[in-house]
């Protein structure tokens, strides 16, 4: 049986100069987890895959592999395997020569070299490659002969920054689920880090989400979709948010009635943070969380100010009461808008925080 | 109308580039085969002397080829660390460290041989404090070569290895060691197995540059050579006494072989292929990788103190030296004291030097000004035809002939091709010698100007002017030249320098107007160290100067 690491992060803080890329970090990675870190550029998720790695030394704090602290032990000792964007496949060498890199470097003998590289070779089927140079290669196979050189050199955590690069949507869809089954069929454990959520939510088994060097949620995908911590969340996981103002009227175990004013209705909210009745608070509706009604009856109703097709759904900025709501709807028989069209609205989710310091505007903004 | 000029203004430039630059420095093999006849019988059947001539010829081009390779193999392994350092470290002076590094391939080169000459060997010079009894006699065992003659030209062309090689490595993604330190590779075998293969097209080229640099070496050369004989020198020596069979002959030879060495590995390294390679045979890695391991670890010390020690002596000692040697004889000789074997009593003595100092200084700033100014006309046209035309590239690569053609034989190749017996138009004088500088000064300007344009991606900012409306001549005035000046005048003064310090070529081509950095060879070897050290010191200050002056213009 095979060891499988476990990594623990304990508040771990690092300084650049005045900056503080991060602040007070814990984590704890599972034997065989995916884990997806998600994040802002500037959130600091860059320099924690590389504490993890051992590229970077810490300002405070310490990483423990399978319950040993290891930020005395260089990056190399660690049985990290790195994969970075560039993926950074040795340019002069063929892909056998290019696996056997690391046994070859470590002194092992010649034939021992030879026997380690065509096993990996065979597991992650790539022989008909092993010829070819990294040039010669897709995006995928390349991918899949640095992990295949990260195994070599007997590493059980993959360590992945923004594996996809730039890489077209389409192709990226692809290839991170060759890249996750690869991963899972090899039993490693691995961090993969990211700036788009939809990639994160689609292969992640727990994401983690850093903002301003901070960690702010962690979870499973469906658990931080379905329970944002805060308004930022709401809108980093899921892409776009009405941000509303609102008053608590009524407060019924987790739910709460709002009353939001510049609507001019009443809503049903999840309660997020502590809250008191007559509190001013802040809501998070999803554009997908709003339905329009086939028939207007006069409440609760709209003006279309413009919208988008997308083809399978339209995006539909509607003006209820001068509040503009980006709402997302499904493409639907009955449904096809033009600007000045009256609709009724229906909330179905929203969530409700106690009211950022920072204003509403601030509290969700990407920076 | 216009089209007839136009075509008209293209045959006349294309014209004076070709016999101004790459006639001559094509000429002397085309007239070995010509005068085959008479270089046969003078040198292969001489009457009087048999063959003679032939094995001295033979002996010469031995002697320059072992040296030439030599010095490369060493400039290759002290400048490796150095180049790395320098592309990979970030240091406070690394600045200056850096200038200090080119500082050989902008001083002239019998000033700087002067230099080393009285480090290595004189009273005031270090070496002689530490005991170590060297001159001009000796020979390093084993490689049979002189050792001053070795020194001064791994200072000469080391710089060539560091600057190309640390641009390469600029270039390349420094994730490579990291990633490959993760998969447990020290850093000595990264350098081996990745890092190398990738520079090797830019360490090829800068060999062959410090190659053919060694090779034609002059000016630093006469000055310690001793009784040592290159293939650059016998040109001089025997041109000087009128044996011009023998001298061409040795001279085509010379141009021929290093052609025949250098366009080979020029075109190699200009393929843009992966270049795959394995030094050792993969059953015996364990062993070296585990050496490399080893070193790594308890050697690391060696790299910074290697090319240190490489810095100090081999540029800033022989300067310092110098200048140190200069202001102790001003106005006294260190051991007497007396006024009389002084530089100031020299000087302005009964021998009053200084007309010949001063004469070989105007004659020098004229030949440097005209014959960069000559440069420049020619180089604008060139620098557009060469980004502007299909067979642009092939000019390119042409222009780079001049630049690996050893001075000596292209200063003999000049007398041959203008004096009386060829066009017989111009005899050796100024005149010649700024002809001469021509055909080096215009390869080097129109490079800076070429990578410059290349760099900048001047091309696109010229695309958006034409769709503004400018026509051709105004996207070129308002344009591509503005964009390119600044490097151009960069260029320019790099010429400049070269210009004032080439020897070889104008020893041959001067007549009697003895320009300064040849003055120095005849001082030293008249004994006139007095002057000579006047003379060298004045040649490197001003070299430090310009070099300034290049720095501030590029910054």
């Amino acid at each position: 049986m095979i060891k499988i690491p476990e990594i623990e992060v304990q508040n771990i803080t690092k300084i650049y100069g005045n900056i503080v890329a991060l602040n007070n970090v814990s984590l704890r990675i599972r034997d065989g987890e995916y884990v997806c870190i998600i994040g802002p550029s500037g959130s600091g998720k860059s320099t924690l895959l590389k504490i993890i790695a051992g590229i970077v030394k810490p300002t405070k704090g310490s990483v423990y592999i399978d319950g040993i602290d290891v930020n005395n032990v260089p990056f190399d000792e660690r049985g990290i395997g790195v994969v970075l964007q560039d993926i950074l496949l040795f340019p002069n060498m063929k892909v056998r020569d290019n696996i056997s890199y690391p046994p070859l470097v470590k002194g092992l003998d010649y034939k021992t070299v030879n026997s380690i590289t065509s096993e990996i070779i065979r597991n992650i089927s790539l022989t008909v490659l092993t010829e070819r140079f990294p040039d010669e290669l897709s995006r995928g196979s390349q991918q899949k002969t640095a992990i295949a050189r990260a195994v070599a050199s007997g590493a059980r955590l993959i360590l992945m920054d923004e594996p996809m690069g730039s890489l077209d949507t389409r192709s990226a869809r692809q290839l991170r689920h060759e890249l996750r089954s690869l991963i899972k069929d090899l039993g490693l454990t691995a961090i993969h880090i990211t700036h788009n959520q939809e990639e994160a939510m689609s292969v992640a088994d727990r994401i983690v989400i850093l903002r301003n060097g901070k960690v702010i949620q962690v979870g499973t995908p469906q658990e931080i979709y379905f329970n944002p911590r805060n308004l930022f969340i709401a809108r980093f996981i899921g892409g776009e948010l009405n941000a509303l103002e609102g008053k608590v009227k009524e407060i019924i175990g987790n739910y709460a009635i709002i009353e939001i004013e510049s609507l001019g209705i009443n809503i049903k909210a999840k309660i997020m943070d502590k809250i008191n009745i007559g509190e001013k608070v802040g809501i998070a509706v999803r554009p997908e969380d709003i339905l329009l009604k086939e028939k207007s009856s006069g409440i609760n109703t709209g003006i279309i100010k413009s919208y988008k097709y997308y083809g399978f759904y339209y995006e539909v900025f509607l003006d209820v009461n001068n509040t503009v709501l980006q709402i997302k709807v499904p493409r639907k028989r009955w449904f096809s808008p033009t600007i000045g069209e009256k609709f009724d609205i229906d909330i179905i989710r929203a969530y409700v925080y106690k009211y950022p310091e920072e204003g509403l505007e601030k509290a969700i903004a990407y920076e | 109308m216009r089209k007839n000029m136009t075509i008209a203004i293209i045959a006349i430039f294309a014209i004076s580039l070709f016999t101004l630059v790459f006639l001559p420095s094509l000429y002397l093999i085309s007239l070995a085969f010509i005068e085959w006849k008479q270089i046969y019988d003078e040198i292969f059947a001489n009457p009087y002397l048999g063959s003679t001539y032939l094995w001295n010829i033979l002996k010469t081009l031995y002697l320059s080829f072992r040296l030439a390779l030599i010095t490369v193999i060493i400039d290759v392994i002290l400048g490796l660390p150095l180049a790395y350092i320098f592309a990979r470290k970030n240091f406070r002076g690394k600045d200056i460290i850096e200038d200090i590094t080119m500082l050989p391939l902008v001083i002239p080169t019998s000033g700087f041989g002067f230099a080393t000459l009285i480090t290595w060997t004189s009273s005031t010079g270090i070496f002689r404090l530490l005991g170590l009894n060297i001159n001009t006699q000796t020979i390093i065992p084993l490689i049979n070569l002189p050792f001053l003659v070795l020194i001064v030209h791994i200072s000469l062309t080391f710089p060539y290895i560091v600057k190309t090689v640390s641009a390469a490595l600029q270039e390349t993604n420094p994730a490579y060691d990291i990633i490959s330190q993760s998969l447990g590779a020290s850093p000595l075998t990264t350098f081996r197995k990745v890092t190398l293969p990738l520079i090797t097209p830019s360490l090829l080229s800068g060999s062959v540059l410090a190659f053919a640099r060694s090779l034609g070496e002059t000016g630093a050369t006469l000055i310690v050579a001793g009784v040592s004989v290159t293939a650059p020198i016998a040109i001089v020596k025997w041109e000087l006494e009128n044996k011009l069979a023998p001298a061409a002959f040795l001279g085509s030879l010379l141009i021929a072989l290093s052609f025949l060495l250098i366009i080979p590995i020029e075109y190699y390294s200009s393929q843009k292929r992966r270049i795959s390679y394995s030094l050792i045979p993969k059953t015996k890695e364990k062993i070296i990788v585990k050496l490399e391991k080893k070193i790594s670890k308890n050697l690391w010390w060696l790299r910074e103190t290697a090319s240190g020690l490489l810095l100090f002596i081999m540029v800033i000692l022989p300067i310092l030296t110098l200048l140190y040697t200069t202001s102790v004889y001003w106005s006294s000789e260190p051991y007497t004291g007396r006024f009389e074997k002084s530089i100031v009593y020299e000087l302005f003595g009964p021998s009053k030097m200084i007309n010949l100092v001063s004469k070989a200084i105007v004659t020098s700033i004229i030949v440097s000004s005209l014959a960069t100014f000559i440069s420049i006309y020619i180089s604008i046209p060139t620098v557009l035809f060469i980004v502007k035309t299909r067979y642009g590239e092939i000019i390119r690569t042409l222009l780079k002939v001049p630049l690996v053609v050893p001075t000596s034989a292209l200063g003999l190749s000049m007398i041959l091709l203008w004096g009386n017996e060829g066009f017989n138009i111009i005899y050796p004088s100024i005149w010649l010698t700024i002809l001469t500088h021509v055909v080096f000064s215009v390869p080097v300007i129109v490079e800076a100007g070429v990578s410059a344009y290349r760099q900048l991606n001047v091309e696109l900012y010229e695309g958006t002017a034409r769709t503004l409306g400018a026509t051709f001549y105004d996207m070129i005035e308002t344009v591509s030249l503005p964009m390119i000046k600044k490097s151009f005048v960069a260029g320019s003064i790099l010429a400049f320098t070269h210009s004032l310090g080439e020897t070889g070529a104008t020893f041959l081509v001067m007549g009697n107007d003895i320009t300064i950095s040849t003055l120095v060879v005849n001082l030293v070897e008249s004994q006139a160290i007095g002057t000579a050290l006047f003379s060298s010191s004045l040649l490197i200050i001003v070299a430090l100067v310009l070099l300034g002056v290049i720095r501030k213009i590029t910054k």
